[in-house]
This record gives C-alpha cells, sequence and structure tokens, in this order.
C-alpha cells in the first residue's frame, strides 16, 4: 500500500514540471515519493524503467538482476557502462540511477528472481515491474504478486515487437491465464535493439506511475501489441482463465 | 472462402511473412485453420503452434479481429476475417 510522502522544498523545485500534469499535481508526486517498486531484471528493458522511475521521483527502486556487465549488454542496457565491464550489473546499475536521482533507495540484489527469493523481494514493494528475459522468473513474480495482491506490470520484446499489459489482482487477467504453459519455443538469447526494448521500458514505466498514483487508464484486461518494423500499435481485450492454475476461483 | 492470419513475434521469423490470406475451402473452424497452418510449413513454425500430439500450443495467443479466443478454444471463423497468432516473447 503506498503511503504519500510529503515533498521537500528541492523535491519540488525537480518536479515543477511533472506536476503540472493535469490530474497527477503535488498529491500524485507525493504517492511516487512514497512507493516501492521491484525491477526485475536491469536489462535492456529494465534499465529504461529503472532510469525513468528514478527520474519520476519514486522513492525506493529494489532491482534484482545477477552477473557482471558484458560486451553484449552495451547495446542496449543503459544503466551498465563500459568502465563496468566484468563487475556487478546491480552495482552499475545502482550507480547510474543515483547519479541521476541521488534522493532514491535504492536496494540492489545481485540475484535473478527464483522461486526462492521470489517472496523477499516481493514483500519490499508496492508493486512490480517484470523485465525478466525467462518465463521461469516471470511465473515466479505472477505466482507472488498474486498471493500479495500487489500489481505487476508485464512487458516483453522480441526483435522489432513488443507487448505490455498490467496485471492487478483480482481484476485482470494474470500471466498464468495468458500463458497457462511454459512457452517451449523461448530461449534466453533473442534478437534485440536498444531502442525497441527501451521503447517499450517507457510504456512499462509509465504504467507503474499510472498505476501508483491513481492517473488515467492503465492498460487492465488489455495487451498492447507493437511493432517498430511497421509502426503498427494494437490494444487488444484479453480474458481471464476461469480455470487458471494461479488466479482461478479455487485459488480465492 | 478466404482469411487472413497475422504473425507475431518467433511465428513471424518462422513464417519468412508478416501475414497470409489462406483459402480455407469452406472450412470456418479456426482450430482447422491453425493445424492447418502448421502442418503445411512443417518446422520451425509447426511446433511453434502445435504440441507433439498436433493440438494446437495452450500457451499461445490467438485473436479474432480484436477478440480472444482462450486456450486453444475452436470456433468459426466468417469469410474475411483476420485471425492474428502470438507467440509468447519474454526478451527484456
Amino acid at each position: 500500500m503506498t503511503r504519500p510522502q510529503r515533498l521537500t522544498d528541492s523535491e519540488r523545485a525537480v518536479y515543477e514540471w511533472q506536476m503540472w500534469v493535469p490530474d497527477f499535481g503535488e498529491a500524485g508526486q507525493e504517492l511516487l515519493r512514497g512507493s516501492s517498486i521491484l525491477v526485475s531484471r536491469c536489462g535492456g528493458l529494465g534499465s529504461v524503467v529503472a532510469y525513468e522511475l528514478a527520474a519520476a521521483g519514486v522513492g525506493k527502486l529494489v532491482l534484482a538482476h545477477a552477473g557482471n556487465v558484458k560486451p553484449s549488454d552495451l547495446n542496449r542496457q543503459l544503466l551498465m557502462t563500459h568502465d563496468w565491464l566484468g563487475k556487478p550489473r546491480v552495482e552499475s546499475a545502482s550507480r547510474r540511477l543515483k547519479e541521476l536521482n541521488p534522493r532514491l533507495d535504492v536496494l540492489s540484489v545481485a540475484e535473478n528472481v527464483s522461486d526462492e527469493n521470489v517472496k523477499r523481494l516481493v514483500d519490499e514493494v508496492d508493486l512490480i515491474v517484470d523485465c525478466a528475459p525467462l518465463f521461469e522468473e516471470r511465473f515466479a513474480m505472477n505466482a507472488e504478486a498474486q498471493r500479495q495482491g500487489k500489481p505487476l506490470v508485464e512487458c516483453a520484446m522480441y526483435a522489432l515487437e513488443a507487448q505490455l499489459t498490467t496485471i492487478v489482482p483480482g481484476q485482470t487477467p494474470c500471466l498464468s491465464c495468458l500463458y497457462p504453459e511454459s512457452p517451449p519455443a523461448w530461449k534466453r538469447e533473442f534478437p534485440v535493439f536498444g531502442a525497441v526494448s527501451g521503447s517499450v521500458g517507457c510504456l512499462a514505466a509509465m504504467e507503474a506511475i499510472k498505476v501508483l498514483a491513481g492517473l488515467g487508464e492503465p492498460l487492465l484486461g488489455r495487451l498492447l501489441t507493437m511493432d517498430l518494423g511497421d509502426m503498427r500499435f494494437r490494444v487488444r481485450d484479453v480474458q481471464r482463465d476461469a480455470n487458471c492454475q494461479i488466479c482461478g476461483p479455487q485459488q480465492d | 472462402m478466404a482469411v487472413v492470419v497475422e504473425f507475431a513475434g518467433q511465428i513471424k521469423r518462422a513464417a519468412g511473412v508478416s501475414s497470409k490470406a489462406i483459402e480455407t475451402d469452406g472450412t470456418t473452424s479456426l482450430m482447422a485453420i491453425v493445424r492447418g497452418i502448421g502442418e503445411t510449413h512443417g518446422e520451425p513454425l509447426r511446433s511453434l503452434l502445435l504440441d507433439a500430439d498436433g493440438q494446437v500450443q495452450k500457451s499461445l495467443l490467438v485473436f479474432i479481429a480484436d477478440r480472444q479466443v482462450r486456450g486453444a478454444q475452436d470456433c468459426d471463423v466468417n469469410d474475411g476475417e483476420t485471425i492474428t497468432l502470438l507467440s509468447p516473447i519474454s526478451g527484456g
């Protein structure tokens, strides 16, 4: 549950133009200031999600991403830097985010989400933005979000295409409604331009802001698909699975 | 009767095209159309659309126009409608 936190004068100066957004204002900014978000992982998508949320003035980010920075990260993972090659990704991410917003509280966890750590990570936050490259991680976050009743922004990309939806337990289909079985053909390595993952990352960050601040109309029960090859964007309704093993009636 | 089938994600890459017009020979069954595409194209498209038993993959997102058809359920497709097949993607 997000609790608004009063802004300091310096924060009002930073977020002045943002607070001009209709229906947001200082009340919306105070809600962001009091909110906490898990971003998993901080790759091409999660880096941009985290950066936009840090810029927008979210109070706390929990970053979960294992491993060290590799050369092949640097075409898209905008929180990773060349001078940090071979060093932990979450350290590079935290450092970059604090450069942008020194007021930000960052909890860096050098682990990918798993069945073992997901409860501990989700306990820390009000909302999750799922940027994981493996469905096993996505399903773990989806199940824990349902258990804790926390919203989950689901974003993903492949080559020039991307998808985005926002899951609110009890209101919308969950990830397992969409994908009742682990997709057999998905591989961790995928074709990616940073501008594609970054595009959907910005949209995902905006979904998180909208949910936390009660702004606009998030993609609840709706799936945005975008193809940057031909620039076709579509929003389609998606349905709950009455027999869903995660959010179906037998789980209530 | 003809319908247009649009492909997205890994399905589009496997099909080599983003869409295809299909003469259905009077067939109006959605699942028969999807199975027909899988069997006609062969691998790697087949295994993205169909499981080992030849049934439509449960994690395939299927839409007729903008209406989702859930869980590999069958329904009729009308002449001129567009079917969209979205493969699950997880790139980050």
